[in-house]
């Protein structure tokens, strides 16, 4: 099943790419009131309000929902827990790259002064 | 076979008391975890603070792995192999996590190999009874960190991941998979991209799961990034910004020719058109002036400078400032 020499075409992905409660589910391997739990705490939200059976995800949405698995599996968060630490991460991530932006222009700034 | 201190990885002597271990197996899981952790190593550092935890947590397992520890730490060159007789525990044991992630040959030479029993799904693969149930395999999600230069023209680029299939014996297994993928040019920070069929494996016809790509842009010496934009902080000699001239300038696709106007401040800002990410609707490229002085001047040059403040006594590159204040203090 290896197919070390063939070049795969990847698909991009936007908004539009949604998917449905239960094939979230599938996807993830979760129950539906794991998602539930997760939009009731605001960790994800389906793209447009609409009642449960008829949430869509978006790919995002995806992506986030297994790191709050990971966590809450990993370190036994409970949901405030996950909602927190992911919003802290998320935090993190914006800082980190606004620190490397200025140490970036920063750098520039010091070579032409000395 | 190399031995493994779980000692050494969870930072505490063999003397440790059960609750010293689990308060060190927290604290480690917490700083490895990773989505927690940024350093590079932090998933095997995580799986390893995992299975030591794991051995050491169980009072049992625990005096077995004691025992074989004085053992192996006799042979002096760090290998180890279990002693002539030894039979891995008939015990099975079960993963401390959801995840079905493998631990380390050396745990699997003394405690067995794993027996099933993950949690989760794990009825979606073949049960006692040899019946399959139909399950669709589990999607996959992964970063892949690319330099601008990659983003922006794309390419061929290699990217491993590891995925759950079933073994022939029907229990899942983690296998690491390695496929080349072509990037396409102008690809974003953030950017989500798919696979399908590339993620773990369906069970009983099942559909296999999609592996999902996240890009993350590594930080570029020269340029930064804003969307589609590139921007660039370009320096200029006082006469180049002064008279207006022709330089050189670093582009994503080479060394391009740009047009200084006359009269340019430090600050301003040139849109090359087309000459940032690439793709459907190419971004711009956004050059930044500033105005640099050589670090020492000639004499010649000082008196040229001297002659240049004389004529030009009227320009106050500072009234913007003194209507500024004026505001203020009226």
């Amino acid at each position: 099943m290896s197919s070390k020499a063939i070049t795969e075409r990847v698909e991009i992905l936007d908004q539009t790419t949604t998917y449905s409660l239960t094939e979230v589910c599938e996807r993830s391997g979760v129950h539906s009131e794991f998602i539930v739990e997760l939009v009731e705490h605001g960790i994800i939200a389906p793209v447009a309000e609409q009642p449960a059976r008829q949430w869509l995800f978006d790919t995002r949405a995806l992506t986030r929902l297994r790191r709050a698995q990971r966590l809450q599996q990993d370190l036994q968060l409970n949901m405030p827990g996950v909602a927190l630490s992911l919003e802290l991460l998320d935090d993190l991530e914006q800082l980190r790259r606004q620190v490397d932006g200025m140490h970036q222009q920063l750098r520039q700034l010091l070579d032409q002064a000395s | 076979m190399e031995f493994k201190d779980y000692y050494k990885i969870i930072g505490l002597p063999e003397t440790a008391s059960a609750k010293d271990i689990k308060t060190a197996y927290r604290k480690l899981a917490r700083k490895y975890h990773p989505d927690v952790s940024k350093e590079a190593d932090a998933e095997e550092r995580f799986k390893e603070v995992g299975e030591a935890y794991e051995v050491l947590k169980d009072k049992d397992k625990r005096a077995e792995y004691d025992q074989l520890r004085k053992m192996g730490a006799q042979r002096g060159d760090g290998s180890f192999r279990p002693p002539p007789g030894w039979q891995p525990h008939a015990q099975s044991y079960s993963y401390s996590q959801g995840d079905a992630e493998g631990f380390s040959d050396f745990f699997e030479s003394i405690f067995g190999q794993a027996a099933g029993g993950q949690g989760g799904f794990s009825g979606g693969f073949s049960g006692a009874g040899g019946r399959t149930m139909r399950r669709r395999g589990e999607d996959v999600h992964a970063k892949l960190a690319l330099l601008l230069e990659e983003a922006a023209t794309g390419g061929d680029k290699q990217i491993s991941f590891r995925v759950t299939e079933a073994g022939e014996d029907g229990l899942p297994r983690q296998r690491s998979k390695t496929l080349n993928i072509k990037i396409p040019a102008g690809i974003g920070q953030g950017q989500q991209m798919r696979l399908r069929g590339q993620g773990g494996q369906g069970m009983g016809g099942g559909e296999n799961g999609d592996l999902f790509i996240e890009i993350e842009l590594a930080p570029h010496p020269l340029f930064s990034v804003d969307g589609k934009n590139i921007i660039l902080t370009l320096p200029v000699s006082p006469s180049e910004a002064a008279l207006g001239a022709t330089v050189t300038a670093p582009t994503l696709g080479g060394d391009i020719n740009i047009k200084i106007p006359k009269g340019s401040s430090g600050g301003r800002k040139l849109r090359l058109k087309g000459k940032g990410m690439q793709g459907k609707q190419p971004g711009d490229l956004i050059v930044v002036l500033q105005i640099a002085m050589p670090t020492q001047l000639s004499s010649e040059a000082e008196k040229l400078y001297q002659q240049l403040r004389e004529t030009e006594h009227d320009f106050d590159p500072r009234a913007r400032l003194d209507q500024a204040r004026s505001k203020v203090t009226s």
